[in-house]
């Protein structure tokens, strides 16, 4: 035998090797890491809360562009880790007639940024005396997000809107990087099951009634896979002749 | 009671609460314990908020009891800046809001749920430790919730009357 001595965080261990090599090895890297993890409470602290902020209570959203309108549709889900409390949490929230804001991640913070952008929105309204623009509205949310850089809202926030007619569509990281897209975003703990299901479906150009029938079948295929998503969905189809809202079902898990 | 494990602790005291036609019914554990003491057996942990509304917490005795008096007296405050009493969903929300505010300062560990009848309609409010606010019919925390949701799920509908409100508390304490 020969034996090797693991260090960790200055405590050496001596450890006899089994020959076949070392035993995390035949379990691959990760269970080597998490056995690293596990010796040393700070960082296991660290890594589930790594691990679980944003899945915390789960979700899911997505948005499309279509030809004039724009759609944006969410699970209906609130759930402690893997406990459901309710099935009824408010995910989208219409800013202005024009404008949705769409939001995923904490629960808590789901509900003060919601409130943060809607004190901002009131607070610019009274100001200049006029509804603040769409894109506007993108970028503030942008310059929201980065203002909480070291210390942030753990959503993924989609803004949705309509600008003389023009669908407008944005995506945010959790510090406020902003992506504009013509065609879908997703977000969520559903949004790698969604990328696939949306990458397929998705076709430009649709109309509003299309729109919203497929933005609803992928959000309920998204949602049937993800555990931490689901029991419902809403979605909202942003014309120019105003804002139509539809509950789905899914299944029930 | 809590228990430190992760950066937060895990909230171990147990409550549940259910809706019924006109009433709610909230119920709570009445242990304090620390380590493997038990300090006391008959705590209560509902607090009024006002007389028509009332805060059941579950979380270690310092936070239930500082943000419990914080919240009572503050409540109660603006029952008087503002001339008039405070709804549920205005003492709901500013429950969440003084959760939310604490919690990227010095978080309250404090999970809880908020009931109060507004002219004759019941309401009832879920919150988490987080600041996490959802209007419920039914819900629970702690180790209760994990036991007694099936059974609420289950038997729980609309415009329940106080006798079967009642035995669907005793399935759930039993």
């Amino acid at each position: 035998f020969f034996f090797f001595f693991q260090a960790e965080d200055g405590i050496r261990d001596a450890q006899e090797s089994r020959g076949l090599g070392d035993v995390y090895k035949r379990q691959g890297i990760n269970a080597e890491y998490m056995g690293r993890i596990n010796q040393n409470k700070i960082l296991k602290e660290q890594y589930i809360r790594k691990m679980s902020i944003d899945t915390y209570n789960g979700g899911a959203i997505i948005g499309m562009i279509g030809k004039n309108c724009v759609a944006l549709a969410c699970d209906r889900r609130l759930g402690v880790q893997f406990q459901t409390i309710a099935t009824n949490f408010q995910k989208v929230f219409q800013m202005q007639d024009d404008i949705l804001l769409g939001l995923s991640g904490l629960g808590t913070d789901i509900q003060t940024f919601s409130a943060v952008m809607e004190y901002e929105l009131n607070l610019y309204n009274l100001k200049e005396n006029r509804k603040m623009k769409p894109n506007t509205f993108a970028n503030l949310v942008s310059t929201t997000l980065y203002s909480k850089r070291f210390s942030p809202y753990f959503v993924s926030p989609i803004v949705a809107g309509l600008e003389k007619g023009q669908p407008v569509l944005t995506t945010y990281d959790s510090i406020g990087c902003l992506t504009k897209t013509e065609e879908f975003v997703v977000g969520g703990t559903a949004a790698e099951t969604l990328y696939g299901i949306a990458e397929a479906f998705y076709r430009p150009n649709l109309n509003p009634d299309e729109l919203g029938e497929i933005v609803a079948q992928i959000l309920v295929s998204g949602c049937d896979r993800d555990i931490l998503s689901g029991w419902g969905g809403v979605v909202y189809v942003l014309t120019e002749d105003g804002l139509s809202t539809k509950i789905l079902k899914t299944k029930q898990t | 009671s809590t228990q430190s494990t992760w950066g937060e602790q895990y909230i171990m005291d147990s409550l549940f609460a259910v809706q019924g036609k006109d009433f709610v019914i909230i119920a709570t554990d009445s242990t304090v314990a620390w380590s493997v003491f038990r300090l006391k057996e008959e705590e209560d942990k509902i607090i009024n908020l006002d007389d028509n509304k009332i805060m059941a917490m579950a979380g270690g005795a310092a936070d239930r009891l500082q943000f419990g008096d914080y919240i009572q007296c503050n409540i109660h405050f603006k029952k008087f800046l503002f001339d008039r009493k405070l709804s549920t969903k205005e003492a709901a929300n500013f429950t969440r809001y003084t959760m939310a505010q604490n919690l990227r300062k010095s978080p309250y560990q404090v999970n809880c749920m908020i009931a109060g009848i507004d002219n004759g309609e019941p309401s009832l409010y879920w919150a988490d430790y987080l600041g996490t606010l959802q209007k419920v019919t039914k819900g629970a925390h702690g180790y209760a919730a994990m036991f007694v949701g099936g059974i609420l799920d289950n038997f729980w509908r609309e415009d329940l009357s106080f006798e079967e409100a009642r035995k669907i508390v005793d399935y759930c304490i039993n």
